[in-house]
C-alpha cells in the first residue's frame, strides 16, 4: 500500500500517466453507448443487462440494455450497448 | 485489424454450457482475440474467433464439458481452400481467364468514322487487301504502313488514323475538300454582273469595259467583254476577260417577331421511371407518363465497360417534370434588339465577300401580336463574275 502511494505521489509530481504508473485499469467512456477498460484481468459474468468485470482495483460492474461484447483480448474489452450505472466494488 | 482477420479467415463459433465466463477467460489468459460475442441465452453464447486459434479453444472447450461446433466459416483462406479443393472449377477459372486474356489481343469490331463521301466498304476492302480484317492479332500489324497505304490507294483522304483500344479498332478519317471549279486562263470568258446595282468603277485589267459610272446594270448584264474588236481587225479577238466591277448595290429585307413568347414553367410534380437496355432489348420500369406536357431529364449508366469493351448492358433513369405553357409578353426592346441582329446576320450573308457596307436603315412596325422590322442598306460590292464565252455569241 505504502509503495502504490508513493508510486501515485511520483505519478503526480512527474505528471506520468497514471494508468502506466499504478498498473490500474483505464477505463474510456463514449457517452453512454460504448465503454472500453484496457489492462483488465478477466471477466465474471455477462450478460445482455449486466456485466462484471475484474480489474486491477477490484470488480467494475456495469449494468444497462443491450449489452453487447463488441471485442475482447488480453489488454482491452470494448462493450457496446446502453450503459445505465457503473459501480466499483473493491 | 479487419483486413488481417478476413484475410486469413475467421469462424462464427456457437458455444453451450454452464460458466460461459470461463470461455471467455481462457482466451483472454491464451491471447485469442474473439469479438462479436453475443450471449444468446444463459447456456449459449456465440462469438467470432480467428480460424487458427480455434483449434486450441476447441480441445479446451471440449475438456471442459462445453459443446462447441462452427456455424460459418468465412475469410480469403477459407475460400481459397474451397476452391483449390475443387481443381476442375479453379482450372475451368484459369483457363477461362487465359482464352479471355488471349483473345483479347484480336481486332474483334472496326468502326470508321469521320467518312461523309468516302464509304466504309470502300475503307474496309481496302484494309482487307492488306491484311487487317475482323481477327487480326494486334501485334501482327504495322498500323503506320497500312495507314500509309490507305492513304495512297485512296484518293479522297486527307488523314487516316487507326487506333486499336481493347478489341475495338476505330479508323479515323479526314477527308479532302475539294477545291471551287476554276475557270482556266486560256478559255475566253466575259465578266457579267451577279446582282442589280449602279456602277461605282470599272477596273478592266483584260477585256473592253462595256460600262461606265453611273450605269445602270441587271444581274447577267455584260460588264467586261472578252470579245475585242478593234477597226483594223478583220476577225474579233476572244480573250480571257476580268477585272473587278464596284457597284453599289441595294438590299431590303423584312423579319418580323410575335411579342408573346410561349414559356414552360414547371409545376413541382414530377414522375420516375427506369429503363434497362439489354443488347437491342428495353424492358421498362414503372408507371406510364400520366402528364400532358412534360420535361424528360436523363441519366444513363453503362454498368460493364471493361477495357473498353462495350458490353450492351445500359439503365437510364429518366426523370419526368410536369410544365405548363405560360404566354409571356416580350420587352419592346429586346425584341428589337433581336431583330436588329437577326437581319445583320442575314445582310451579312447575302452580300459577297469584301463588300462594304456603306448605310443601312431599320425601321419597325407594330402589327397586330408581331412586331415588323425593315432593314435597307446600302452595299458597294465587286458584282463581277466570268462567264464563258458561249459559241452562238461568236
Amino acid at each position: 500500500m505504502k509503495s502504490y502511494k508513493a508510486r501515485e505521489s511520483i505519478a503526480e509530481l512527474l505528471e506520468f500517466p497514471k494508468d502506466i504508473m499504478l498498473d490500474t485499469s483505464k477505463i474510456t467512456m463514449i457517452g453512454n453507448l460504448q465503454i472500453l477498460v484496457e489492462n483488465h484481468k478477466g471477466i465474471i459474468e455477462y450478460t445482455d443487462k449486466k456485466m462484471r468485470i475484474n480489474t486491477r482495483f477490484g470488480m467494475l460492474e456495469i449494468e444497462g440494455e443491450k449489452l453487447h461484447l463488441k471485442s475482447i483480448s488480453a489488454d482491452e474489452i470494448t462493450i457496446n450497448g446502453k450503459i445505465v450505472k457503473l459501480l466499483f466494488s473493491s | 485489424m479487419r483486413f488481417r482477420k478476413n484475410y486469413r479467415g475467421f469462424a462464427t463459433v456457437r458455444l453451450e454450457g454452464l460458466g460461459l465466463e470461463k470461455i471467455i477467460n481462457f482466451c483472454v489468459s491464451k491471447n485469442i482475440d474473439i469479438w462479436d460475442v453475443d450471449r444468446k441465452q444463459y447456456t449459449l453464447l456465440e462469438f467470432k474467433i480467428n480460424l487458427r486459434d480455434y483449434k486450441l479453444l476447441n480441445k479446451f472447450s471440449k475438456n471442459h464439458g462445453f459443446r462447441i461446433y462452427v456455424i460459418k466459416e468465412t475469410g480469403c483462406e477459407v475460400w481459397t481452400n474451397r476452391i483449390l479443393k475443387r481443381k476442375v472449377l479453379a482450372a475451368g477459372a484459369f483457363f477461362s481467364l487465359i482464352i479471355l486474356l488471349y483473345l483479347s489481343g484480336f481486332v474483334f469490331r472496326i468502326d470508321v468514322v469521320g467518312n461523309d463521301i468516302i464509304y466504309a466498304d470502300d475503307i474496309l476492302t481496302e484494309l482487307e487487301n492488306v491484311g487487317f480484317v475482323i481477327g487480326t492479332r494486334h501485334q501482327s500489324v504495322d498500323l503506320r504502313a497500312i495507314e500509309n497505304h490507305l492513304m495512297i490507294h485512296i484518293s479522297e483522304l486527307a488523314w487516316i488514323g487507326i487506333e486499336i483500344k481493347g478489341v475495338y479498332a476505330k479508323i479515323k478519317i479526314v477527308e479532302k475538300v475539294p477545291s471551287p471549279s476554276k475557270i482556266d486562263k486560256n478559255v475566253p470568258v466575259n465578266v457579267v454582273a451577279l446582282k442589280n446595282g449602279v456602277i461605282e468603277s470599272v477596273i478592266a485589267r483584260s477585256g473592253d469595259a462595256v460600262v461606265k459610272k453611273g450605269d445602270i446594270v441587271a444581274a447577267g448584264d455584260l460588264l467586261i467583254s472578252g470579245v475585242l474588236i478593234r477597226e483594223n481587225m478583220e476577225h474579233p479577238m476572244f480573250t480571257h476577260a476580268f477585272g473587278e466591277v464596284y457597284a453599289r448595290t441595294y438590299y431590303e429585307l423584312v423579319e418580323i417577331h410575335p411579342l408573346y413568347e410561349i414559356v414552360q414553367k414547371k409545376t413541382g410534380s414530377k414522375q420516375r421511371e427506369t429503363v434497362i437496355i439489354i443488347g437491342t432489348k428495353e424492358y421498362k420500369i414503372g408507371e406510364e407518363v400520366k402528364f400532358n406536357k412534360y420535361n424528360a431529364e436523363k441519366n444513363s449508366y453503362e454498368i460493364i465497360n471493361w477495357r473498353n469493351r462495350e458490353i450492351f448492358v445500359e439503365v437510364i433513369h429518366i426523370e419526368y417534370y410536369e410544365v405548363i405553357e405560360v404566354s409571356r409578353r416580350v420587352e419592346l426592346r429586346d425584341i428589337e434588339e433581336t431583330l436588329s441582329k437577326v437581319l445583320l446576320e442575314v445582310l451579312q450573308g447575302s452580300v459577297l465577300n469584301y463588300s462594304e457596307i456603306l448605310d443601312t436603315k431599320i425601321e419597325f412596325e407594330l402589327i397586330e401580336n408581331y412586331m415588323k422590322a425593315e432593314l435597307w442598306a446600302e452595299v458597294i460590292e465587286n458584282i463581277g463574275t466570268k462567264k464563258r464565252i458561249e459559241l452562238e455569241e461568236e
